[in-house]
C-alpha cells in the first residue's frame, strides 16, 4: 500500500507494519517489487519473514535509510583496497546484530530473502568473527553441530591438509 | 533406509499393488462404488500403515538416541542456505587475521562445512612462511609421484585461482638469499599445476623488506599462468643472475606484464631504462612501485590510460632511502583517469600542486604528512582544489601539532563529498618535540592534546567514517585517558578504530 510515500509490509504472522517507502526501499526486492506494482493499497505480503524479524529488519532499514545505496562488489574492492581489513562494524551495527544465534540467523535469512546488501553483509562478518579463533569443537558447540566424521574421514582431512597448519 | 521401515514400505506397496491391480482389470460402471469403497479401504489402510510406520520410525530414534543425553538441540546451521554460509566462510577466509589453523578447523566441523570450507580453501590459497619445508615436501611428492598426484590433485589444480605465499627472511631482515631460494624454488613447483591462476601475492614479514626476482623466475610464471590479473610481489625486478636475459625471454615477461590489471612491484634495478621501454601496462588498473627513474617514468607513461589507482614508496635498501620526484611527477601527470593516489614517504608540496592540476577524478588520496615536505599551505592548496571530488583521505602525521591548523578549513565545504577520514599513525611524540622548541622547554601535557583533538574532530562531525588506527609514543594508560576523552564527539554512525578498549593498540 502507498499512501503519501507510506508501504504496508505484511509479515508471515499476519502483522502489518507501515513504513516509508524510502525505508522499503533498502530492500531491494521491495524496491523492484514496488517499481513493477507502482502505486497500490494493498499490504505487500512477505510470507518468508516473521513478525519479529521484520520489525528488527524495519529498524535497520530506518537506520541507515538516508546511507548511499550499496556499492557494487567491484567498486568496494577499489574503494577499501583490495588488502585491508573487512571486519570494520560501526558501534550501531554492532549493536544491533548482538543477539541469539538462532535470531541472527533469521535476520541473515530475511536479508537475503530481502536483497538488503549491507544487512546482509554485517549479519555474514558477525557470523564470521564469531567463528575466528574456534577449534572445530567449539565451532559445533556455537552451532549445535553433529560431528558426523568418522575417526578415519577426520584423520583423512587433518593428512590432507597439514600443509596449512601453523606451527 | 532403516531395513525395517524398508521392508513395510515394500510390504504396503506390494499389497496395495495387488489390490489396484484387481480393481484396474474391473472399469465397468457398476464397479465405481466398490472402487470408490475399496479406495476408502485402502485409505484406511494406509493410514494404519503409516501409524505403524511413524511408531516404529520413532522407536528407532529413541534407539538411535545417546543414551548419556537428555535433550538435542536442533542443528541450527542448516538454517542458512549454502550461498550464504559461502558469503560467510569468504569473509572468514578474506580477512588478514584468519590463520590456516582457522580454517582447518572449519573444514573438520562437520561434513556440510567440509563441502563449502574446503573448495574455497583450495581456490585460494594462503602459504604461510612456517609451512616451507612440509610444502616443499608435499610439492617435490607431487611432481614425482602420479599416484600421490592423483589423490592430492586438490591442493594445486586447474581451480586454484588465488595463491598467497607468506615469506621468511631469517637473519638480515631486508636480505636472505637462502630463504629466496627455497621461496623462489617452491613457487616454481606450484606453477605448473595452476594454469589458471589469477591472483599471486607475495607477503613479506618485514616492512620495507624485498625478495629479488628475475626475469627467468617470472618467464616461468607467465608461461604457467596465462591468466594471471594480479602480481603482487613485493619484489625487485632485476635481469637474470648471469645478465644473459634473452630477447625471448624478454618478450615473453613483457607480454606477461600487458595483461596484469594489479601489479605491486618494488623496482627493476639493471637496466630499468630498457624494460620500461619495451613494457605495456595498458589493461593496469592498480600499480604500487617503490620508485622509478624519469627516463623510465616517460617510457611507460605512454601506456597508463587504464590506471585507477596509484601508490609510490621510497626505495629502502635498508640503509638508504630515495624516492625520485621528478619520476613520481611524470606519472603524475600522465595517468589522468586516476581515482585513487598513495604516495607514502616522497610526498611534498609540489607533488601536491601536480595532483590538483592533473588527477581531476581523484576520490582517493593517501599520503605521509612530512612536515619537512609539506607545508599546510601547499596542503590547503590541495584541499581546496581537488576537495570537490574526495570521498577518502588517509594520512599519516610524524607531526600532531598540525592537526590545530585543521580547525581552520571548513571541510564540510571544501569537501562535501568525503566520506572517511583516516588517520594511520599519529606521532604524539613529535608534538611534545615542537611545543618544547616552541614554547622554551614548556610541557605539552595531555590536556593540550586533547583540546587539540577536540577542535580537529568537531570539524570532521558531518562524517560518516572516522578512523584512527594508531597512535605512537604513548603508554597504553595516556591513549585510554585520550580515547575516553574523544570519544564522546563521535556521532553514532562514526567509526573509531582506534579504540583501546577492544584492540590491542
Amino acid at each position: 500500500m502507498v499512501v503519501s510515500s507510506k508501504v504496508i509490509l505484511s509479515s508471515s504472522d499476519a502483522q502489518s507494519f507501515t513504513v516509508e517507502k524510502k525505508v522499503a526501499e533498502r530492500s531491494i526486492l521491495l524496491k523492484n517489487m514496488l517499481e513493477d506494482i507502482g502505486d497500490s493499497e494493498e499490504p505487500i505480503p512477505l510470507p518468508n519473514v516473521s513478525g519479529k524479524v521484520l520489525k528488527k529488519v524495519i529498524e535497520y532499514c530506518e537506520h541507515h535509510k538516508d546511507d548511499d545505496p550499496a556499492p557494487a562488489e567491484e567498486e568496494r574492492e577499489v574503494f577499501d583496497n583490495a588488502r585491508s581489513r573487512n571486519d570494520e562494524i560501526s558501534e550501531w551495527d554492532g549493536t544491533f546484530i548482538t543477539c541469539e544465534n538462532e535470531e541472527l540467523f533469521e535476520i541473515i535469512l530475511a536479508a537475503n530473502y530481502l536483497d538488503i546488501k549491507p544487512l546482509l553483509d554485517l549479519g555474514c562478518k558477525t557470523v564470521a568473527n564469531m567463528i575466528r579463533g574456534k577449534n572445530a569443537e567449539q565451532i559445533r558447540e556455537l552451532f549445535n553441530i553433529e560431528n558426523d566424521f568418522t575417526p578415519e574421514e577426520e584423520e583423512q582431512i587433518r593428512r590432507e591438509n597439514e600443509w596449512a597448519v601453523d606451527a | 533406509m532403516n531395513a525395517k521401515v524398508q521392508k513395510l514400505l515394500l510390504d504396503y506397496l506390494y499389497h496395495t499393488h495387488q489390490e489396484f491391480s484387481f480393481l484396474l482389470t474391473d472399469n465397468d460402471e457398476s464397479d465405481y462404488k466398490s472402487l470408490f469403497r475399496s479406495g476408502i479401504d485402502l485409505a484406511h489402510t494406509a493410514e494404519r500403515v503409516f501409524e505403524e510406520l511413524a511408531k516404529n520410525l520413532q522407536d528407532d530414534n529413541k534407539q538411535l538416541q545417546p543414551k548419556n543425553k537428555t535433550s538435542v538441540k536442533d542443528d541450527i546451521s542448516v538454517k542458512l542456505p549454502n550461498e550464504v554460509w559461502q558469503q560467510i566462510f569468504k569473509y572468514f577466509l578474506k580477512n588478514d587475521c584468519t590463520s590456516n589453523a582457522d580454517y582447518r578447523n572449519l573444514s573438520l566441523t562437520s561434513k556440510h562445512f567440509a563441502s563449502i570450507a574446503l573448495p574455497l580453501l583450495w581456490n585460494k590459497i594462503k602459504v604461510r612462511h612456517d609451512n616451507i619445508t612440509k610444502l616443499y615436501s608435499l610439492v617435490t611428492g607431487f611432481k614425482s609421484n602420479s599416484k600421490y598426484r592423483a589423490k592430492n590433485k586438490h591442493w594445486f589444480s586447474p581451480a586454484t585461482s588465488s595463491l598467497t605465499f607468506y615469506s621468511t627472511l631469517d637473519g638480515d631482515c631486508y636480505r636472505s638469499e637462502t630463504s629466496e631460494i627455497a621461496t623462489k624454488n617452491i613457487m616454481k613447483c606450484i606453477f605448473p599445476y595452476v594454469p589458471n591462476l589469477i591472483d599471486i601475492n607475495h607477503v613479506i614479514p618485514y616492512l620495507g623488506a624485498r625478495i629479488t626476482y628475475n626475469f627467468d623466475d617470472l618467464y616461468e610464471l607467465f608461461s604457467n599462468c596465462p591468466n594471471l590479473k594480479t602480481l603482487d610481489l613485493n619484489s625487485v625486478l632485476m635481469p637474470s643472475k648471469d645478465s644473459m636475459c634473452t630477447d625471448n625471454i624478454l618478450d615473453a615477461v613483457v607480454d606477461g606484464f600487458s595483461t596484469l590489471r594489479e601489479l605491486h612491484l618494488a623496482t627493476v634495478t639493471g637496466d630499468q631504462e630498457m624494460f620500461f621501454k619495451r613494457a605495456n601496462f595498458g589493461l593496469l588498473q592498480i600499480w604500487e612501485l617503490d620508485d622509478i627513474s624519469t627516463l623510465s617514468a616517460e617510457y611507460i607513461s605512454r601506456s597508463l590510460e587504464n590506471l585507477k589507482s596509484l601508490k609510490m614508496n621510497s626505495k629502502d635498501d635498508g640503509e638508504t632511502t630515495s624516492f625520485n620526484e621528478e619520476g613520481a611527477g611524470i606519472l603524475i601527470q600522465n595517468a589522468k583517469n586516476l581515482e585513487s593516489i598513495n604516495i607514502e614517504i616522497g610526498l611534498s608540496d609540489k607533488l601536491l600542486k601536480l595532483i590538483s592540476e592533473n588527477n581531476a577524478n581523484l576520490t582517493c588520496f593517501s599520503g605521509d604528512i612530512d612536515s619537512e615536505k609539506v607545508s599546510w599551505d601547499g596542503l590547503y592548496k590541495f584541499f581546496k582544489q581537488s576537495g570537490q571530488n574526495l570521498q577518502r583521505i588517509q594520512l599519516n602525521f610524524d607531526d600532531a601539532f598540525a592537526l590545530d591548523k585543521y580547525q581552520f578549513l571548513n571541510l564540510s565545504v571544501v569537501m562535501p563529498n568525503l566520506i572517511k577520514f583516516e588517520i594511520l599513525n599519529l606521532n604524539i611524540f613529535k608534538m611534545f618535540e615542537t611545543k618544547i622548541s616552541d614554547n622554551d622547554g614548556a610541557r605539552y601535557d595531555m590536556n593540550e592534546a586533547i583540546l587539540i583533538f577536540q577542535k580537529f574532530l568537531k570539524n570532521l562531525k558531518h562524517l560518516k567514517y572516522f578512523c584512527l588506527q594508531q597512535i605512537s609514543q604513548w603508554e597504553r594508560k595516556e591513549k585510554l585517558e585520550f580515547y575516553n576523552n574523544i570519544k564522546f564527539i563521535f556521532s553514532e554512525r562514526m567509526i573509531i578504530c582506534y579504540d583501546p578498549t577492544k584492540r590491542s593498540n
